[in-house]
C-alpha cells in the first residue's frame, strides 16, 4: 500500500498506538457481584460488598433478605443481564444513541455529512460515502473511524464500552475519561486511478482532470471531544423540572416492563429460593469471598430458571426490558446531555489529500447541543495548505461555516429508525485554489514522473454556498446506517456554476458488532 | 390525608391497606435531586401527583426513581396529611433504577 501522508501520518500511527498502550490502564466500573445490592461505599449501607467481609454466622437475616429482594431494581437489573445478556443491552444502548461520526469530514471529496458530528464511535466505524460537497472532485471514500481506548479494551478481551450514565462521573476511572474523548481517522479513496499520472491532453475536459488521483489514501484527522460537566450538587438543583414527557413516556414504559417481569415469578417459589439463599449465606461454605461470590452466581442462575419454568416467554419478557431500559437510559441521557453538560465541543485536525491539489490541513471546532427536539451541530473550520510549492497564492486556502439540525422520527423500538437533517454550509475561497498539475516530465534515463507545477486556478476565490437535505435510514440491530441526500450549492471549489448532487453512503458502526 | 399503607408482617407482601384507599407518593435525597419519572400501580401509569387507590388483592406497584448523584441515600416515601410514611430508604443506583413494592388491600 502506498500511503501519501508521509511523516505526519506516521505521527498519526505512533499517536495511535500510545493512545491504544495507555488506553490499558483505563478502568471502566460495573458490577462487582453477579447478584445482590451493592453499597459500593455508600455510607451506612449494606450491600454483598459489605457482607462478603463478616463472617457468615454475623450475617443477620434482614441483611441478606435486603440484598437478595428481587424487587430491588439493581437485582432486576442484574436478573435480565443474566437472562438476555449484558451485551444484548449494550447492543441496544448502541441502537439507540445517533449522534455518532461515522463518515469522513465535510471537505472530503466523498461524503455525505455537512457537518461533522459530536461523538465519535466507541470502537471503530466505517463509512463509504460516494460525491464531495464543497470539493469539485468527487469519489467514493471509505473511512475508518476508532477510539484508541474501545480497541485497546477490545484487544484486552475486557468490556469493550461499559455503559455510564450521563452523571455517574466515577463509573470510569480519570485516565480512562480523558482517554475517552480521543478518537482518529482514516480515509481511503475507494476508486483510485490506476496509480500512473496521466498527462491531460487536449480533448480532456476539467472535470476529467481534476479527478484524477494516484492517492489511495484520502485522509486522516484525529480529534478529540470535551465535556465541561457541572457540579454534582448544582445538577441535583432542579433535577425534576428538566424530565419532559418523552422521557416520562419512555420510563412509564420501563416501569412496566419490569413489573411485567416480576409478576411472572411465583411467589411461593420465590420465598423458599429466597430462604434456601439466606441459609446458605450464612453457612460456612460462603465463608471466603469465591464461594459467596459462587452462591451469588447460582442464586441468580436459579431465579432464572425458576421463572423460566414458570413462564417460557421469561426470557421474551426480559428482552423486552432490556429494550425499554436501554430506551429510557439513551432518551434520559439525551435530553439531560446539556443540563449535566456545561457544554460539548470537539476539536479536530484533519489533513486533506485531494486530487491534483496540494495537500491541506483543517482545523476544525465542533459545537453540539440539543435544546428540545431536533439535535443542533455547529462547526466553524479554516483550511490551509500544506506547502504552496512556488506560488503566490495564499498559504491560507478557505473558511468554513456550517449547521445542521437533525431530528429522528418514528418509534423508538421500530425496525427502521428514519432521521431527517437539513444543513447550511458556507465557505469563503481566501484566493484562487492551487493546483498540481502531473508532470509529463520524467527523470534523466528513468521512467520516474517528476513532481508536477503549482498553477493558480483563475477565478476561484469567493464564497461558496450550499445548502442540504438528508434522510438516514437507521437499521436497528444492525449499526447500518443509509444517509442519502441532496445538495445544492452556488459553486464549488474549483469551478463556478451552480451544482446539484446526490450523496449516498453505507456508514456501519462496529460498535454494534463488538456489542454481539 | 392519613398514611394509608401499614407495613406487612407477610414475607412476600411489603404493604397492606384498605381497599379504595387513595395513596399518594413522593421521593426525597440527601442531595435534594431525586425524582419520581414514573410510577406504575397493578399495570395502570400513574401520572403527576403520582395518587393511586388502593385494589383488592396483592397488587404491584413499580417506581422509577431518577437521581443525578449515584448512592445518594434516597427515600420513596408516602405522602401523608402532616407525614411521610417511608416505604424504601436506599442508596440510589443509577442502572437499577426501579423499585417494585406489593401492597395487598382487603
Amino acid at each position: 500500500m502506498h500511503f501519501s501522508g508521509g511523516e505526519d501520518l506516521r505521527w498519526t500511527f505512533a499517536i495511535v498506538i500510545f493512545g491504544i498502550c495507555a488506553s490499558c490502564f483505563a478502568r471502566a466500573q460495573k458490577y462487582a457481584y453477579p447478584y445482590g445490592i451493592e453499597a459500593q461505599g455508600a455510607a451506612g449501607a449494606v450491600g454483598v460488598d459489605t457482607l462478603i467481609k463478616q463472617s457468615p454466622e454475623n450475617r443477620s437475616s434482614d441483611d441478606l433478605k435486603n440484598v437478595l429482594n428481587i424487587r430491588d431494581g439493581t437485582n432486576v437489573t442484574k436478573l435480565v443481564f443474566f437472562v438476555s445478556g449484558y451485551k444484548s443491552f449494550m447492543r441496544a444502548i448502541e441502537n439507540d444513541r445517533n449522534d455518532i461520526q461515522t463518515g469522513t469530514s465535510p471537505s472530503s471529496s466523498g461524503t455525505t455529512s455537512i457537518v461533522s458530528k459530536g461523538v465519535a464511535a466507541q470502537v471503530l466505524s466505517l463509512a463509504t460515502e460516494n460525491g464531495a460537497l464543497s470539493r469539485t472532485d468527487t469519489k467514493t471514500v471509505s473511512t475508518f473511524r476508532g477510539n484508541p481506548t474501545g480497541i485497546a479494551r477490545l484487544l484486552k478481551g475486557d468490556e469493550v464500552f461499559p455503559y455510564c450514565a450521563i452523571y455517574d462521573f466515577a463509573c470510569e476511572s480519570g485516565l480512562a475519561r480523558i482517554l475517552d474523548g480521543a478518537s482518529f481517522s482514516v480515509s481511503f479513496n475507494t476508486t483510485p486511478s490506476n496509480g500512473t499520472s496521466t498527462a491531460p491532453t487536449a480533448a480532456t475536459n476539467n472535470s476529467q482532470v481534476l479527478n484524477v488521483s494516484t492517492k489511495q489514501v484520502a485522509g486522516w484527522g484525529v480529534r478529540y471531544d470535551f465535556h465541561v460537566r457541572k457540579r454534582p450538587a448544582d445538577i441535583a438543583k432542579d433535577y425534576g423540572a428538566q424530565f419532559k414527557d418523552t422521557v416520562r413516556t419512555a420510563g412509564a414504559a420501563y416501569a412496566l416492563a419490569v413489573q411485567t417481569l416480576l409478576q411472572k415469578i411465583p411467589q411461593a417459589q420465590l420465598t423458599n429460593w429466597e430462604a434456601k439463599y439466606v441459609s446458605l449465606l450464612q453457612s460456612g461454605e460462603t465463608a471466603d469471598s469465591g464461594g459467596f461470590t459462587k452462591a451469588l452466581s447460582q442464586a441468580v442462575s436459579d431465579l432464572a430458571d425458576l421463572a423460566q419454568k414458570a413462564d417460557p416467554q421469561f426470557k421474551t419478557t426480559s428482552d423486552l426490558v432490556i429494550t425499554k431500559m436501554s430506551s429510557y437510559f439513551v432518551s434520559r441521557d439525551k435530553l439531560l446531555a446539556d443540563y449535566v453538560n456545561k457544554v460539548t465541543f470537539s476539536v479536530s485536525y484533519d489533513d486533506t489529500l485531494p486530487a491534483n491539489q496540494p495537500n491541506q490541513s483543517s482545523a476544525k471546532f465542533i459545537l453540539s447541543a440539543r435544546p428540545k427536539v431536533a439535535q443542533i451541530t455547529g462547526n466553524g473550520t479554516i483550511e490551509w495548505y500544506d506547502q504552496i510549492l512556488k506560488s503566490n497564492v495564499s498559504r491560507l486556502r478557505d473558511a468554513q461555516l456550517a449547521l445542521e439540525l437533525d431530528h429522528t422520527f418514528g418509534k423508538t423500538d421500530a425496525q427502521v429508525n428514519p432521521s431527517l437533517s437539513a444543513g447550511y454550509y458556507f465557505q469563503y475561497m481566501v484566493d484562487n485554489a492551487l493546483l498540481t498539475l502531473p508532470s509529463t516530465a520524467l527523470a534523466p534515463g528513468t521512467s520516474i514522473p517528476l513532481p508536477g507545477n503549482a498553477s493558480e486556478l483563475l477565478n476561484t476565490k469567493g464564497a461558496i454556498h450550499l445548502g442540504q437535505v438528508k434522510v438516514t435510514f437507521k437499521v436497528r440491530n444492525s449499526g447500518i446506517n443509509i444517509p442519502l441526500a441532496l445538495t445544492f450549492s452556488n459553486r464549488t471549489d474549483l469551478i463556478k456554476g451552480t451544482d446539484v448532487r446526490g450523496n449516498f453512503g453505507l456508514t456501519y458502526n462496529l460498535d454494534s458488532l463488538f456489542a454481539k | 390525608m392519613a398514611c394509608k399503607l401499614a407495613k406487612s408482617t407477610k414475607s412476600w407482601v411489603d404493604f397492606e391497606g384498605k381497599i379504595g384507599d387513595q395513596v399518594q407518593l413522593g421521593v426525597s435525597s440527601d442531595s435534594g435531586g431525586a425524582t419520581i419519572v414514573s410510577a406504575v400501580y397493578d399495570g395502570t401509569t400513574l401520572s403527576a401527583p403520582w395518587k393511586f387507590t388502593l385494589s383488592a388483592g396483592s397488587k404491584f406497584l413499580t417506581v422509577l426513581v431518577d437521581n443525578p448523584v449515584p448512592r445518594d441515600w434516597t427515600t420513596i416515601q408516602e405522602i401523608c396529611n402532616g407525614g411521610r410514611n417511608t416505604l424504601k430508604h436506599y442508596p440510589f443506583d443509577p442502572y437499577g433504577p426501579t423499585q417494585t413494592f406489593i401492597i395487598e388491600a382487603q
